[in-house]
């Protein structure tokens, strides 16, 4: 798990040394792009061959709702004090 | 809104691959393709950062009030979803603080759990995270006349910096976009490093 951080670490480093070539960065912006579509299609196809999915799919769409809410409401409490500093 | 509707696209071509069974059965995981282009994804996302002299110029200058802001939307978002955990019925505690740690950067935070903890926490980590982006587009000048200037930048996380920022900038006005546009930035940079270190 630990690879993951050093790849992104790594990335900024050789970014910062890439940054006069511009034309490399776009295509490695690009390049990137295709990767996510890859790595949604992937999540998407995992998903679709477990069992049972498609009388699990509301569950997971309530859960993720819920969670959401959540993680926005303990985001807004916590900034709540700031409110007044940063006026 | 267009971008996620794209990536939200690959997501349900993917299911319905799964669900059809189009592709030979269990093909995908023998292979573990995706763990390589995760990697990949990683190396090009922080090539992106890293190359942006603008972005890194603005996180040197920032000062603790900038600062602020991100840190306590961060404990907030990662404690409020750990909360959430008590809720629902598919995520435990330490996979729901994963999909708060997403912040609403939901291509790459879906991505991350998805690899280290299988299909279905990825699927809630993607679906909650857009929601997040959503929510936010919707109700950001509710929130802030209801709850104040930071309200919205709170709620959009990881977005505040594109998607959510037009909105935003439209009810918190210029000098709240700059604390909006170095929260986005924080909390992207924050995504790939939390939540593999709260799932390890």
């Amino acid at each position: 798990m630990w690879w993951l951080i050093l790849f992104f670490i790594g990335g900024i480093l050789m970014g910062n040394q890439l940054k006069a070539h511009s034309t490399l960065i776009k295509g490695c912006s690009i390049f990137s792009e295709i990767c996510v579509y890859c790595l949604l299609f992937i999540l998407g196809y995992l998903v679709g061959t477990m069992p049972n999915i498609k009388s699990n799919i509301l569950s997971l769409g309530t859960d993720a709702i819920i969670l959401s809410l959540c993680a926005i409401a303990g985001s807004i409490l916590l900034t709540l004090p700031l409110e007044r500093y940063l006026r | 809104m267009k971008a996620s509707l794209i990536l939200m696209g690959f997501f349900m071509a993917g299911v319905s691959a799964g669900i059809s069974h189009i592709l030979p059965p269990r093909a995908i995981e023998e292979m573990e393709v995706e763990k390589y282009i995760l990697f990949l994804l990683l190396f090009l996302v922080g090539i992106g950062i890293g190359s942006d002299t603008e972005t890194i110029r603005s996180m040197l200058k920032m000062n603790l009030s900038g600062l602020l802001i991100p840190i306590m939307v961060a404990i907030g978002s990662i404690a409020g979803a750990g909360m959430g955990s008590l809720l629902v019925k598919i995520p435990t505690l330490r996979e729901s603080m994963a999909i708060g740690a997403g912040f609403g950067y939901y291509s790459l935070s879906s991505i991350l759990i998805g690899e280290i903890k299988g299909g279905k926490i990825g699927a809630i980590a993607l679906l909650a995270n857009i929601f997040r982006e959503v929510f936010t587009i919707v109700f950001a000048p509710l929130l802030c006349s209801l709850v104040g200037k930071i309200a919205p930048i709170a709620s959009g996380g990881a977005t505040t910096m594109d998607t959510t920022l037009p909105v935003i900038h439209r009810c918190v006005g210029t000098r709240f976009s700059i604390l909006s546009v170095l929260n986005g930035i924080v909390l992207t940079l924050l995504v790939p490093i939390i939540i593999p270190i709260i799932l390890s």
